[in-house]
């Protein structure tokens, strides 16, 4: 043991206050940046073989910097990061569908809804008034528009759904190519037994994002490289990272127009990218399950009024006795293109208000030959043309007529139309020019009691407090237009709650979990105040072993 | 346990979010007075609100169906009120005019009262509401009786065939033969007595003593053989003038005459139709006999105008008849009102129950909420005095 080297152990002690200070000042200044674990130094007595003693002390030594952190924890946020991305998504498409149907309120369809049988009602008090009328025919456009607003809107918020997925794929390509990035950085600092501690900060606040986005799993080598896959798929290796791509199918909405609708593959094998959790699930979910859902829901109700109402519409008699007249377009396939028939849009004299009319079979409509040539005017068909006076036979029953020459029957649309409501046959080409025609067909009279009578306009009003939804397994009606539309409104109110509770469990987890991370990796002031001093001290004291030993020495050389 | 910056930090932002979002959820409550602003807020009881909101809607419409209804038949009963009294008024004069005592003078006049209280129980029978004929059944814009005169007074008169005519050249004198309509050819009935006179040129021909007139039937026997002609091709400007007014059943566009029956609904409650009208034939026939209301009050007419006394107390008869009737369906019509009346104090009843009842589903209780608010915000200053507290301070102010 000489003065000299323990003028080393004082260097030592020196160079290791100093660097732990260094640490601390990094501690500190970091204490609120985020994903910042903070670092620790591994200090230990520096030693040699002393043949008398042993072992003797050359002061100490900083084995090495590591940082603190709870690699479980993270791996836990991660996992609930990923339900998180998930049920923001489906919650925050739940609340888009709860502002379309703006329920419960005025401005919601249920208040259409009504108005629109209660137009009706109006009409049963005033069957013959026009104005009354009017107000049927309105209340029903201002419910087509409501129907074909809450669809477009539905549409819309799918659109924007799918758009949102192809941010996010570009989104996890940026990650996924940063993580193989600081895997190279981190290989080669700890293939040198060092720690990459600041690397692995920044890697795993990358992971955690990823982690929202995407499901994740991860697998660490020996070097501190990580791979990372997601439903199967690798998407980094220590070696490699893989891209996601995304492809387009053209898919019509029901609106008419058509979406790209984005689907993913992993870039180079090709094979399909399914999410199993993350945004990009809730998106997916949003947009193929959870839409189309309530879109259904609408067009079911859409459907089902235009099939009632015209229904009895039909059967029913207009101002001037005629019927078999539709109120709504019977082509309409559901909530985007309800609209009233071509009659009803013509004039409100359409409307049936009036009920009645028994069948009956008419007989012996022979249209001689000549008479009914392509081109001449259509002919008239009859009750029974035998009678004396014979008397015409309006509003045949679509779908009854059936047109026979004497070697086949003719086909509708090609070869003849028939004007049901006023009973005249047209020829569509010249064909049968020269052939007798027999004409079978039904029709209804004897119901129409006036322009005063408002039993139909009664009947279409009642459908409102009728069972018209819903079949059970007899095939019977168990609800009303009403009690299904909030009974759906009821499901989506369940459905969100669901979300936001998932939503808010998982997110109360997350801060559980950052909290008690927070407690091991998040940097106390206090803490590192006294470490400071501490420091300082031994600093201090190592300075002072210094100027001791070089006055021992100052005295031994001055002997 | 270690307590770091960080999570102190965290913990405080938690804290203050979560309040803050309370405050915002109470402040919107309090804005709007309405607990229930999405779905999701209270899935089934938005549900119950919407079925509730939607009865309501359906009630308020029962409410206006009714009060239309209870129109209609207060009209339709007014009119009956009036149709009663002056069908007492025909029975005191028929009781009269029955008498022994009467003379034949005295009938023709008493006559001329039945002539108006006639014509007063038909413009009864047309009675209207909001321009609708209420004895006429579905067919409401057809009144259900037409008193028509025959004019025979224009040159236009003549040469559009709008006069009246009968034919007696074949049958000759003695013989009843039809009156009827030279436009149309169909025969005319229900002749008003009283109302009839007829001239050629300047002559002007005697009832019963030229021609006897059948007035229900509408029938014409001349006893003069200047009238045994055909009118058709005797007529001119200052030929045959007939004049008499006469009744008959409202038509359609077809041209058919109209029957009054049918119903007139009203829905009245859920599922429940009421028919709000009293045909006409329900209010003036009196079926066991067949008699019905204007054809008895040709008949007392004719009877009058004849001096015939047995016909006169026939007539009696069949007014107390047909009067029965009438009362029967006015009865049936109080009866009616009173019913609606009743449905419509238990839909008031209803309506006000469903009101109460969104209303406790949909308002925010004011007191509860604005305590809360209260509540809240304290909860929130409080979190925000101890934020700035807690944060400040570490070891590096002591030092």
């Amino acid at each position: 043991m000489s003065l000299i080297s323990n003028l080393g152990v004082g260097m030592r002690g020196l160079a290791a206050s100093q660097l732990a200070m260094d640490i601390t000042g990094q501690n500190i200044s970091n204490a609120d940046v985020e994903g910042y674990s903070r670092k620790r130094i591994t200090q230990a007595a520096a030693y040699r073989r002393d043949p008398t003693y042993g072992q003797m002390g050359m002061g100490t030594e900083i084995i090495n910097i590591e940082r603190v952190r709870s690699s479980f924890l993270d791996v836990q946020i991660q996992n609930q990061n990923q339900e998180v991305g998930l049920w923001k998504e489906v919650d925050y498409t739940l609340e888009s569908i709860e502002n379309i149907f703006m329920e419960p309120t005025d401005t919601g369809i249920q208040t259409f809804i009504d108005s629109f049988f209660d137009s009706w009602q109006n009409l049963s008090n005033n069957p013959s008034n026009i104005s009354a009328r009017e107000m049927v025919k309105t209340s029903a456009e201002i419910l087509n528009d409501v129907f074909h607003n809450l669809s477009n809107e539905l549409s819309d918020l799918s659109r924007t759904r799918n758009d949102e997925i192809l941010q996010r794929v570009n989104k996890v390509n940026e990650l996924t190519k940063t993580i193989y990035d600081l895997n190279i950085e981190i290989g080669a600092v700890e293939s040198g037994m060092n720690n990459a501690n600041d690397s692995r900060d920044k890697r795993d606040m990358v992971l955690k994002e990823l982690a929202s986005i995407i499901d994740i799993s991860v697998i660490e080598n020996d070097v501190g490289q990580i791979s990372v896959s997601s439903s199967g798929n690798l998407l980094v290796s220590p070696a490699y990272h893989q891209k996601l791509e995304t492809t387009t199918s053209v898919f019509a909405l029901p609106d008419g127009t058509s979406v790209g609708q984005i689907g993913i593959r992993v870039a180079e094998t090709r094979n399909e990218f399914k999410p199993i959790s993350g945004q990009i699930k809730g998106l997916i979910e949003s947009r193929d399950v959870i839409i189309p859902k309530y879109q259904e829901k609408l067009d079911t109700l859409a459907r089902s009024l235009v099939e009632k109402v015209n229904q009895l519409h039909t059967t029913g008699y207009n101002l001037n006795g005629y019927t078999g007249i539709e109120f709504f377009d019977s082509r309409t396939t559901g909530a985007s293109d309800i609209q009233l028939s071509s009659s009803i849009l013509t004039s409100v004299h359409n409307i049936a208000a009036a009920s009645g009319g028994e069948l009956h079979t008419a007989t012996q409509n022979v249209l001689a030959a000549g008479g009914h040539n392509f081109g001449a005017a259509p002919q008239q068909l009859f009750r029974d043309p035998t009678w004396a006076a014979p008397v015409e036979a309006r509003n045949v029953v679509k779908g009854t007529a059936i047109v026979s020459s004497p070697d086949a029957v003719l086909t509708e649309g090609t070869d003849y139309v028939i004007d049901y409501i006023h009973g005249t046959i047209q020829m569509l080409h010249a064909g049968y020019d020269s052939v007798d025609l027999r004409v079978d067909f039904q029709y209804r009279s004897g119901g129409f009691q006036g322009p005063g009578d408002n039993t139909n306009s009664v009947a279409i009003a009642k459908l409102r407090s009728d069972m018209t939804m819903e079949q059970d397994l007899h095939g019977n009606y168990t609800s009303t237009f009403t009690s299904f539309y909030s009974a759906f409104i009821g499901e989506l109110g369940l459905n969100r709650n669901e979300a936001s509770a998932s939503l808010e469990t998982r997110q109360f987890l997350i801060e559980q979990y950052e909290s008690h991370q927070d407690a091991i990796a998040g940097v106390s002031l206090d803490e590192e105040m006294g470490n400071l001093i501490k420091y300082q001290h031994t600093y201090q004291a190592s300075a002072r072993l210094i100027t001791t030993i070089d006055q021992m020495l100052d005295v031994l050389l001055n002997m | 346990m270690r307590v770091t910056v960080t999570e102190l930090n965290r913990n405080v932002q938690h804290v203050i979010h979560e309040r803050y979002n309370d405050l915002a959820r109470l402040q919107e409550q309090l804005a709007t007075g309405r607990r229930l602003m999405r779905p999701s807020d209270a899935p089934v009881d938005v549900a119950n609100d919407l079925n509730l909101t939607s009865e309501m809607k359906r009630f308020q419409q029962y409410n206006k169906n009714i009060n239309d209804g209870l129109g209609f038949m207060a009209i339709t009963g007014d009119s009956m009120d009036s149709m009663n009294i002056l069908m007492q008024r025909s029975r005191e004069l028929a009781i009269q005019a029955a008498s022994d005592t009467k003379t034949a003078t005295e009938r023709v006049i008493i006559n001329k009262e039945i002539e108006q209280v006639f014509r007063q129980l038909i413009t009864l029978i047309n009675t209207q509401y909001k321009g609708e004929y209420v004895f006429s059944g579905p067919q409401h814009k057809i009144p259900p009786i037409v008193l028509n005169s025959s004019p025979a007074d224009s040159v236009d008169d003549y040469n559009l065939f709008r006069m009246a005519s009968y034919d007696a050249s074949a049958s000759g004198v003695g013989t009843p033969v039809q009156l009827f309509n030279s436009f149309d050819q169909s025969p005319i009935t229900k002749l008003i007595p009283g109302t009839f006179s007829l001239s050629i040129g300047t002559t002007t021909y005697i009832e019963n003593t030229d021609y006897s007139v059948d007035y229900e039937a509408g029938t014409i026997t001349p006893l003069n053989p200047d009238l045994a002609i055909d009118v058709m091709s005797n007529y001119s400007v200052d030929g045959v003038k007939m004049k008499f007014e006469y009744l008959s059943k409202g038509k359609n566009i077809y041209g058919e005459t109209i029957s009054g029956k049918g119903e007139i609904l009203r829905e009245i409650e859920a599922g429940v139709t009421m028919a709000i009208n009293i045909p006409l034939e329900e209010m003036i026939t009196d079926y066991s006999s067949g008699n019905e209301l204007t054809g008895m009050m040709i008949r007392f007419g004719e009877s009058l105008l004849k001096n015939d006394q047995p016909g006169i107390e026939r007539a009696i008869e069949e007014l107390d008849k047909v009067f029965n009737t009438m009362l029967s369906a006015q009865t049936r019509n109080g009866a009616k009102i009173n019913r609606l009346e009743t449905t419509l104090y238990r839909n008031e009843s209803q309506t006000t129950g469903i009101v109460a009842q969104i209303s406790v589903l949909e308002d925010a209780d004011m007191a509860e909420t604005v305590s809360k608010y209260m509540l809240t915000e304290n909860v929130y200053k409080a979190a925000l005095q101890t934020a700035t507290r807690v944060i400040q301070p570490s070891l590096v102010n002591f030092l």
